[in-house]
Parts: structure tokens; sequence; C-alpha cells
């Protein structure tokens, strides 16, 4: 009930833009997000992210709480949707790569029954057909060749997550244009 | 809050530091702390051109509806100054300044953020003062002509206006 009310306080003035306010916010707040993330994220840099993303969040719908509404809930409901979306968008990333790389390897490259061998030979195919890069091929080689997960793919080339996501969905683009213009060209001739 | 929600809550409110957080996510925690920083003290440019923004584009309604000081935009004739003539002369001069100047008030609030509207508060009338000396020389040069008398009349309803226009949308933002 004491931090209710102090942080209740605190927020008042932070309202007003006091950077003593904020200051004296963050001194009891941070501690308490970063150990409650320590304990559901394992990398750095996840924790980082959620971190950074919660107190922006935070700053910015401060003019949200209500007069009447207790502050420890609204913050730990930031918080935990914060880290909610985090993980969804890190799933959803995932999968959306996987699926548009599918359906760009099902359209270029007719193969009617695929074992291992020929699913290897189409995506060799793809590969070849597209005009990526040599680091894009090496990244779509080792998702789908090799089945890494992107914690071990961040590993082998010594980048962060976050760097790698950045990759994958550029990626992503070159892949959906390209994949585009290919089927064009398939169609025309 | 369910049961595991409620737990997670707890577990949340229970966190107490065990063990030093790495170099690595200290530096992210000093970051957070200046970005935030940086937000609570935004920059007098931004502020500024959001507010000269915004006036020119309620200048272009305001001018649209209202004759000031002889220059009006886009339609002939006197306009809402038909409606405010009736009111008496001086009337029609303070009205004229509060209408223009109280619309670019009322609608700033919308488009400052909290810490810009904090910051540009402390400093309203000055602000208020200063956009209508503009807008006046402004309207000078497109062939605007006054007396004295009309121009202090004109600024004292801006003033009154615009204090009003932005308290008002204050309030609004907030309910």
């Amino acid at each position: 009930m004491e931090l209710e009310k102090q942080l209740r306080e605190l927020f008042n003035e932070y309202l007003k833009s006091s950077e003593n306010a904020f200051n004296q916010i963050h001194n009891i707040l941070s501690p308490k997000v970063m150990i409650y993330l320590r304990k559901r994220l394992k990398k750095d840099e996840d924790i980082a992210e959620v971190y950074q993303g919660f107190f922006m969040k935070l700053h910015k719908s401060r003019g949200l709480l209500k007069a009447d509404q207790p502050v420890l809930p609204w913050i730990y409901s930031i918080l935990r949707s914060e880290l909610l979306d985090f993980i969804k968008i890190n799933k959803r990333h995932i999968k959306r790569v996987e699926a548009v790389f599918q359906e760009q390897l099902s359209q270029t490259t007719p193969v009617p029954s695929l074992d291992n061998t020929n699913a290897e030979n189409s995506i060799s195919t793809l590969l070849n057909d597209l005009n990526l890069k040599p680091d894009a091929i090496e990244l779509l080689q080792m998702r789908f060749e090799e089945d890494l997960s992107t914690k071990e793919m961040a590993l082998r080339l010594n980048i962060t997550e976050p760097t790698l996501r950045k990759r994958l969905s550029r990626l992503l683009d070159a892949v959906k244009s390209q994949g585009k213009e290919l089927r064009r060209n398939e169609n025309e001739q | 809050m369910n049961n595991n929600n409620s737990d997670d809550f707890d577990d949340f409110l229970e966190s107490t530091p065990a063990e030093p957080i790495s170099n690595k996510l200290q530096d992210v925690v000093n970051n957070t702390r200046s970005s935030i920083h940086q937000k609570l003290n935004p920059s007098w440019f931004q502020i500024n051109k959001k507010v000269l923004l915004t006036h020119f584009f309620a200048s272009l309604v305001t001018l649209s509806l209202c004759n000031q000081m002889g220059v009006r935009l886009f339609f002939d004739g006197p306009g809402l100054m038909d409606i405010f003539m009736n009111l008496g002369f001086w009337a029609c001069m303070g009205l004229c300044g509060a209408f223009y100047m109280g619309t670019t008030f009322l609608i700033l609030p919308f488009i400052l953020s909290l810490d810009e509207r904090n910051k540009f508060q402390k400093q309203l009338p000055v602000f208020i003062s200063a956009v209508s000396i503009i807008s006046l020389s402004i309207l000078f040069l497109l062939g605007s002509s006054a007396s004295l008398g009309v121009m202090a009349v004109w600024l004292i309803g801006a003033e009154i206006a615009g204090l009003a226009g932005f308290k008002f949308s204050q309030v609004l933002r907030r309910a």
C-alpha cells in the first residue's frame, strides 16, 4: 500500500513532465521489471527489447492512468502486454518467413512428390533461380536445409536475434518480390 | 485477475534484485533513462514547428470564414464579420481576433504531445502574443490596414481566446 501511494504521488508529478519524479519511478520499477523479465526471457537482447518497450509505453500511456485506478496493477498490465506482444511477434515472424518461403518453393518448382533429396534439390533450385545475395542464401539454407532455430542461427552468425529478425524480414520482402517476378517470367514463356 | 495472472502479479511485486545485471543490460537501463529524459524535454524547434504549421492551416480555414482587417481568403464578402458587427465595431474587432487565434489554440493540444504541452503551457501567454503579432504583420503584408486601437482590441481578443481555447482543449483531452 505504501508503494502504491508513493507511486501515485510520483505519477501525478510525472504527468507534469517532472524529471525528478521519473527518476524515482525508474529507480523503483527498473529492478522489479528487470528481475521479472530475467525469469521469463533467456537472452539479454530479448530482455533489453521488452524492457525498453515497457518504459516507452509507460511514458506514452501515463496520461491514460485514471485518478481512481490502482497504479501497480496498471503498470503490471503494461509490462505483461509488452512481454506477450514480444513473444507473439517472434513466433508469428518465424512462421511468416517459413510460410512465404514454402509458398515460393511450391509455386516456382513443381515437384510432384518430395522426398528429402528432392526437397533439398528444389530448395537449391529455388535459391539458384532467385537472384539473392550470398549471405541471404546462407540464411535460407541454415533455416530450411539445416533446420536451425533463430537462436542457433544468430549464434553461428555472431549477431543478435533482433538483428537476425531484421535480416529475415528484408529477405522475406526480397523472396516475395523476386518470386512474383519469376512466376511472371514463367507465365510469359 | 485469474489465479495465474494473480500469481504472476505477485511475482512482479516481490521481485527484488538477486544478482547484478550484465554491463550490456546496465547500458540498456541507462539508455532507456536518457531516452525518456529527452522525451520529457522536447525541443523548442519541434514545438514551434507544430505551432506554426497548426496556425497556418487554421488560418486557411478562419480566413475563409471571416474577414480579418480586410483580408479574406477563397471567398468574397465579410463572412462571420456580418454577425460580429451586430455587437458593435469594437466587439467585432475583439471577436475577430478571438476567432482567429482561438481556433489555432483550440486545435493545438490535440497536435502536441503531453510533454510538449507541459513545456508549451509554461510560456502560453508569450506564445499567443508572438503568434498574434506575426499574424498581424502578415495580414498587413497582405494589404490590411488598421488603427492602433483596432489592433490593440484585436490582440486582447486573440490573447483571451487563445488562453481559453488551449485550456478548454486540455480539459477535453484529459476527459
